[in-house]
């Protein structure tokens, strides 16, 4: 990493942002520390910052609600932090346009990677800086989704899912291949983030969508994104 | 009709129609003792003090001692018909005759006495008196037509306050049931709450009594809620204090990793007792039409990962589809114990297997492992919570027996002749709507 990259960490738990960011910071990282969500918001707006770390559990105004809020504002990559048990908080935060989640109590060498996988996406790209299938356009440098010349908002996990599907249109994704591919990790047990991911594509897409894409299921298999007319 | 409704109709029914019969039989009896007196008197000495009345001041006089007569003795009409046929009150020759064409032999009534008055024949008539509606009473005091308005008058009206009672009650009870299924938020009918009387206070208990039992299940899953942020937080505390040392110490991995799986433990722990004391509560079950082929496979997809991990796999052949009435999530979570329990206790390079049927009006989940099954003695307390199987919260099978439970469903589980354990999980299929021949719902594809 040329600059490290700055990181805000939103938690109300003093001890355990104490323990996160000496060891980003080991790791080459400039967090910072945001006790809840007004101090967030205001930091946010002040610094800007490479990506977002927030606790969804924290007391007072919900971790969730926070999530909305900031993503109303920008579409800086915001990887949540919830409690196993909480199912909802997980589907219901990549709803809300999280990036990527892990659970409390999280290993901080996985935090460190994931953040890296998030950035690495941001940052270096390969390959040409427009993809595009149908009337779909990907622009690979600025994040930025077309259809039909009307821009389409992704957070930046959607916006690599739907490359990847880009990539291999044509061709049955698994969702062991795009959690590799577009979230930068391996396919865990329990874990829903790519279906996700793809159904928020789908609602996104759907609202601007008449180029004749759709991202199909295909059960035990994976996901696919064609150019077949939508089935009757 | 409700039995409570039934059994305040006929009870006031039966009382009230008793007491009225009782009461027209206590009168009638008086009425055949008043007649018995009449019949004890002579018409002859009537008869011979009312010629006395008629020799002393004329017909005037007689006339007087009539009304007399008929003020004492209400229940005999005397009639006296003067030597021309004249009726002295000035009935009709016709009348008199009417009068005395009733008589019966034995009766001393009616009876006529002829009396010379001033050597005048004068003649007494004398016959029970009748009252003015005469033929209604005598329909109306017919026994039948009496025991039928009695019966009919006091069954609508024990009817009416029978269901005046009932149904309030049987509106509240309604109230009950929505509350034992969870419904904490509404309010007992109206018609019922707004009442001045004991039950309109019983409906209001029960909505106060819904309301407090709401806040303190509400308060309840807050406290859950807390206490597992608040568990949760030393734990992450340590596995990042953990890692930060691990970091800065690679050699003493193995230790720390040491910790890290007690760490995975507790919070596992902490995850399956919230989930447990949720299923407790039976708070928020949300039953729809669920897959349970479609939902078994998206478990051991995960499971399959969880597996190949630990050098185990799982098999399992879909059947086509086998809709069950379920919450799926709590179905999720009932197959995920299961099958987590299974590969963890296979041996190493083990085969799950995970097969689904129906039948019986079940659908039927088993799942097989290699492992070496559980002691006998041990066998029949693996579903309660806690039974110290040893690795674990010991919670995940509690949680299973649980859910399968709630959905009318059971668990049960039995070590295979000659080596492997068997855990099956059933769940009651919905009731065909179709004829009986219909078609089973499960049909093993190919």
């Amino acid at each position: 990493m040329s600059a490290a990259a700055r990181v805000l960490l939103v938690d109300d738990d003093e001890e355990l942002a104490g323990t996160v960011g000496e060891y980003l910071r080991e790791e080459g990282f400039a967090p910072d520390w945001a006790r809840d969500a007004a101090t967030a918001m205001r930091m946010r707006a002040e610094h800007g910052y490479d990506i977002v770390v927030l606790d969804v559990m924290m007391p007072g105004e919900s971790g969730l609600e926070l999530l909305k809020r900031l993503r109303r504002e920008t579409d800086t990559p915001i990887l949540m932090l919830t409690a196993r048990a909480e199912e909802l908080d997980k589907v219901l935060g990549l709803e809300l346009g999280a990036d990527d989640y892990l659970t409390k109590p999280f290993h901080l060498r996985e935090l460190a990677a994931r953040l890296r996988a998030i950035l690495r996406r941001l940052n270096a790209r390969a390959g040409p800086e427009a993809l595009g299938v149908g009337g779909l356009v990907l622009h690979r440098r600025s994040l930025g989704a077309e259809i039909d010349g009307r821009a389409v908002r992704l957070t930046v996990a959607e916006f690599m899912v739907l490359e990847t599907l880009a990539r291999a249109a044509g061709r049955v994704c698994t969702r062991a291949d795009l959690a590799q591919e577009a979230l930068g990790r391996p396919l865990t047990a329990y874990d829903r983030s790519v279906d996700t991911h793809v159904s928020n594509l789908r609602r996104k897409l759907g609202l601007v969508l008449g180029a004749g894409l759709q991202i199909r299921n295909i059960r035990n298999q994976g996901y696919l994104l064609t150019e077949e007319a939508a089935q009757p | 009709m409700s039995p409570l409704f039934l059994r305040i109709w006929l009870t006031f029914w039966a009382v009230l129609a008793l007491t009225f019969l009782l009461a027209l039989g206590v009168d009638y009896g008086l009425a055949v003792r008043r007649a018995n007196d009449i019949d004890r008197l002579s018409p002859r000495a009537l008869a011979a003090s009312g010629a006395e009345a008629l020799a002393t001041s004329g017909e005037t006089g007689a006339r007087r001692w009539l009304l007399m007569q008929e003020g004492r003795l209400p229940e005999l009409q005397v009639l006296i018909v003067a030597p021309d046929g004249r009726e002295l009150t000035g009935r009709s020759p016709a009348d008199v005759a009417q009068a005395l064409s009733r008589r019966r032999a034995g009766a001393p009534f009616p009876a006529e006495v002829d009396v010379p008055v001033g050597g005048q024949p004068y003649r007494f008539v004398f016959r029970r008196s009748r009252p003015l509606a005469f033929d209604l009473w005598d329909v109306l005091l017919q026994p039948w037509v009496l025991g039928g308005l009695i019966l009919t008058i006091s069954g609508i009206g024990s009817a009416w306050l029978a269901g005046s009672m009932a149904r309030p009650i049987q509106r509240l009870q309604g109230r009950v049931r929505a509350i034992a299924d969870g419904d904490l938020a509404g309010r007992a009918d109206p018609r019922v709450a707004g009442r001045r009387d004991e039950l309109g206070d019983l409906a209001r208990d029960v909505d106060h009594m819904a309301a407090r039992l709401g806040d303190l299940i509400a308060a309840r899953e807050a406290m859950l809620r807390d206490v597992s942020h608040e568990l949760r937080a030393p734990l992450a505390r340590l596995r990042a204090v953990a890692d930060l040392a691990r970091r800065r110490n690679p050699e003493r991995d193995a230790t720390l990793d040491r910790i890290d799986k007690e760490v995975d433990r507790l919070d596992d722990m902490i995850g399956q007792i919230l989930r447990f004391s949720r299923l407790q509560a039976e708070v928020g079950v949300v039953l729809e039409p669920v897959d349970l082929a479609e939902l078994v496979a998206d478990a051991v997809e995960d499971a399959a990962l969880e597996a190949a991990a630990a050098g185990r796999t799982v098999a399992y052949r879909p059947p086509a589809a086998a809709i069950v009435e379920a919450d799926a999530a709590l179905v999720r979570s009932a197959v995920d114990n299961v099958l987590r329990n299974a590969v963890r206790f296979s041996p190493p390079g083990g085969t799950v297997q995970v097969t689904l049927g129906a039948g019986d009006g079940t659908a039927a989940l088993e799942v097989r492992d290699d492992g070496p099954g559980v002691p006998a003695e041990a066998l029949p307390h693996i579903f309660e919570p806690f039974h110290g199987e040893g690795s674990g919260a010991g919670l995940g099978l509690a949680i299973t027996r649980r859910v399968a439970a709630l959905h009318g469903g059971t668990v049960s589980a039995h070590n295979r002749e000659g080596g492997g354990f068997t855990v099956t999980l059933t769940l009651p299929l919905p009731a065909a709507p179709r004829d009986e021949g219909a078609p089973p719902r499960l049909a093993v594809a190919d």
